[in-house]
């Protein structure tokens, strides 16, 4: 037939094959669409959950970014400390990604209580503001308090140092350090209370004291040694470093995120991520070779209608065509109902998180604080998912179309 | 064909065997020899010093003043902080291996473990184990004489030091250079186990104290970082002169 090209001819035919073995087709579009949304779903619950685990690290006592003199974080030590620059303050307080911010003075120190002194990791804070980005307050074990703001000397202490030390909250304790200017620094502090935070470093060492108190102690003039900030969302916290390190001096200040302050973290979620990549490339294995399948099927059942068809004239090329046509159409509504099923699916897992609480104990020994597990579609997880698919099962699907295309007229039209 | 004859051989023979035989005189003490000399050039069973001590550091550079008595029996040391206003009234009393600092502002005394003998004491180039002398270079090494070498006009021997396997030391070897006229100290490297070298002790300022000349300044320097230094300087010192039990105390410690 000659004059104008017909474009939907192939597909046309093409749709007609595939709802023409309706089962087939429905048994087939099972395959994707179950497959599809167990993808979308896994990938949610890892999008959530890693999430979820930044969060509770982060608010530990961590905070989402710290800035600090150049070299304190590498160094660990008072003597790197700063005063932050009217113009820092001033962008941290409007910024509409900050939740909240606090100042701190950091110092190894000896904590001696009778004849047991042990080292800790002395961390002086405003509690006021301590509390708006940290959650130790909540931690506190039974019998004991946060501080106060109005509290001089009151310290709270992880409960595994205490033990260590051998003291409960109502005891005094010594404490013995290294000033900012090189003088000894040294005081009597009241422990408060003691705190379980789940974190062993913390746990064994962390002693948290008024931020004014050591101002005076340890001869700080003016200094501190770090800010912690929270963020509203996680996601903010690259643009936010960004944006604080132009007004920064780099040679002067470092500005630290979350992942550069908790590399062990980064490490889990990456290969945490890398298990779910192989088992996401399971499923789409899963779901080409049922694509595969079936339309292989096709084709050979339909061997004599091709061999009509090449016979009469069809090219090679249109048959082809027609075949990659039908995977084409199963794929699209296979993925479309498999990206709603999935998305139907995760949402209700982003309500009702997966509750891992009775398995407390044994989450600690991975070191995932984190029992909430909630889930998370991102756009790029939806477009990533269709892509693959779409993309392996057309890819499948050449061999039987190819196949099909290089018939031999005469033989096909004999076939069985 | 023998060029040499057989008696001309035999003479050799033993003109060789003697040269092995009879050593030269300047390696007639043992390098064991050395550093005992040495340490008791500068150390005595007792002792009372005065010191300045500099401290330099990325930030800060401080001056203490500081009174020290030493017992080389039952290895005691007691030494108090008599300058800057600051830190005046902070006291270190050690007793073989034990150590106390006591501070005036909290009224206490916090005993330290063995294990924080290797930290830095007062953020100084020195170790708590430094400055109270605990490890005896005498006794807690082997020691070998590898040779000579003249350091800022002063010729002096050079021992290799290795610790003994079962001695509480922190260094895997240490290099120490004693004048050979009178064996005092110029240098001492300090060498961690993988044999690099990770601080340089230098002895300067010979002068005559009390009954013999020692040097007087010494300064610690930690390889590698060209901004710090702890400095120490003898301003007094007396040696072997009777010194009471009882400055050896935890009642002298902490008293107001």
């Amino acid at each position: 037939m000659k004059g104008e090209k017909n474009y939907l001819l192939e597909p046309k035919l093409a749709w007609r094959s595939v709802w023409k073995n309706r089962r087939r087709t429905v048994l087939t579009l099972l395959t994707i669409v179950v497959g599809c949304a167990m993808i979308i779903f896994m990938n949610a619950i890892a999008t959530g959950g890693h999430e979820q685990m930044i969060t509770d690290a982060v608010e530990i006592n961590t905070g989402h970014i710290q800035i600090h003199e150049k070299g304190f974080w590498e160094n660990q030590s008072i003597d790197y400390a700063f005063i932050p620059e009217d113009d820092l303050l001033t962008m941290l307080t409007r910024d509409e990604r900050v939740d909240a911010i606090t100042r701190r003075v950091n110092a190894g120190a000896l904590l001696s209580f009778g004849n047991n002194t042990y080292a800790a990791m002395v961390q002086a804070v405003d509690p006021d503001h301590e509390k708006k980005v940290t959650v130790i307050h909540e931690k506190i074990v039974k019998g004991g308090r946060y501080l106060n703001a109005d509290d001089r000397t009151g310290i709270v202490v992880g409960y595994v140092l205490a033990k260590n030390l051998g003291v409960t909250a109502g005891d005094e304790v010594s404490m013995i350090s290294q000033g900012f200017d090189g003088s000894i620094a040294a005081d009597n502090l009241t422990i408060l209370g003691l705190f379980d935070t789940g974190n062993p470093e913390l746990d064994q060492a962390l002693v948290i004291m008024p931020l004014a108190r050591a101002m005076e102690t340890f001869t700080m003039m003016g200094y501190i040694n770090s800010i912690a900030i929270k963020l509203k969302s996680v996601d903010d916290m690259s643009s936010l470093r960004s944006d604080i390190i132009t007004i920064t001096d780099p040679e002067e200040i470092e500005v630290m995120g979350w992942d550069e302050l908790m590399p062990e973290l980064v490490q889990f979620i990456i290969m945490d991520d890398a298990g779910a990549y192989i088992t996401d490339f399971i499923l789409l294995m899963i779901v080409a070779f049922g694509i595969l399948n079936t339309i292989q099927m096709s084709v050979y059942e339909r061997i004599r209608e091709f061999g009509v068809m090449l016979a009469i004239g069809t090219r090679p090329s249109q048959v082809r065509a027609m075949v990659l046509y039908e995977s084409l159409f199963i794929s699209l509504i296979g993925i479309a109902l498999g990206l709603a099923l999935g998305s139907v699916l995760s949402y209700y897992f982003s309500i009702h998180p997966i509750d891992y609480s009775a398995y407390a104990e044994e989450m600690k020994v991975w070191g995932v604080s984190t029992l909430l597990f909630p889930a998370r579609v991102t756009a790029l997880n939806l477009w990533v998912t269709s892509v693959f698919i779409l993309v392996l099962s057309l890819i499948f699907s050449f061999f039987p179309a190819q196949r099909a295309s290089k018939l031999k007229p005469i033989e096909a039209i004999r076939h069985l | 064909m023998n060029l040499l004859s057989a008696s001309t051989k035999i003479c050799l023979t033993a003109l060789l065997g003697c040269a092995l035989v009879i050593p030269p005189r300047a390696f007639s003490l043992t390098a064991r020899e050395i550093i005992d000399l040495s340490d008791r050039a500068v150390r005595g069973d007792s002792q009372i010093a005065r010191y300045t001590i500099t401290i330099k550091t990325r930030k800060w550079t401080r001056t203490m003043k500081m009174t020290a008595w030493d017992m080389k029996k039952g290895k005691k040391s007691f030494s108090e902080i008599t300058a800057p206003k600051k830190d005046e009234g902070n006291r270190f009393l050690l007793i073989d291996k034990n150590m106390w600092q006591y501070n005036p502002r909290i009224q206490k005394a916090i005993k330290l473990s063995p294990s924080m003998m290797l930290e830095s004491w007062m953020g100084s180039d020195f170790t708590n184990d430094d400055i109270v002398k605990e490890s005896s270079i005498v006794e807690d090494y082997n020691h070998t004489l590898i040779g000579k070498e003249t350091i800022n006009g002063n010729e002096c021997y050079k021992v290799q030091l290795d610790p003994k396997p079962d001695a509480a030391v922190v260094w895997g070897k240490i290099i120490y250079f004693a004048r050979t006229s009178d064996y005092l100290p110029v240098r001492e490297e300090f060498y961690n186990e993988h044999n690099v070298m990770k601080k340089e002790l230098s002895c300067a300022d010979f002068k005559k104290m009390h009954d013999r000349v020692i040097p007087t300044r010494y300064r610690m320097e930690t390889v590698g970082k060209k901004d710090k230094f702890t400095e120490m300087v003898i301003d007094e010192i007396q040696f072997n002169v009777p010194i009471s039990p009882r400055v050896f105390s935890r009642q002298n410690l902490q008293r107001r």
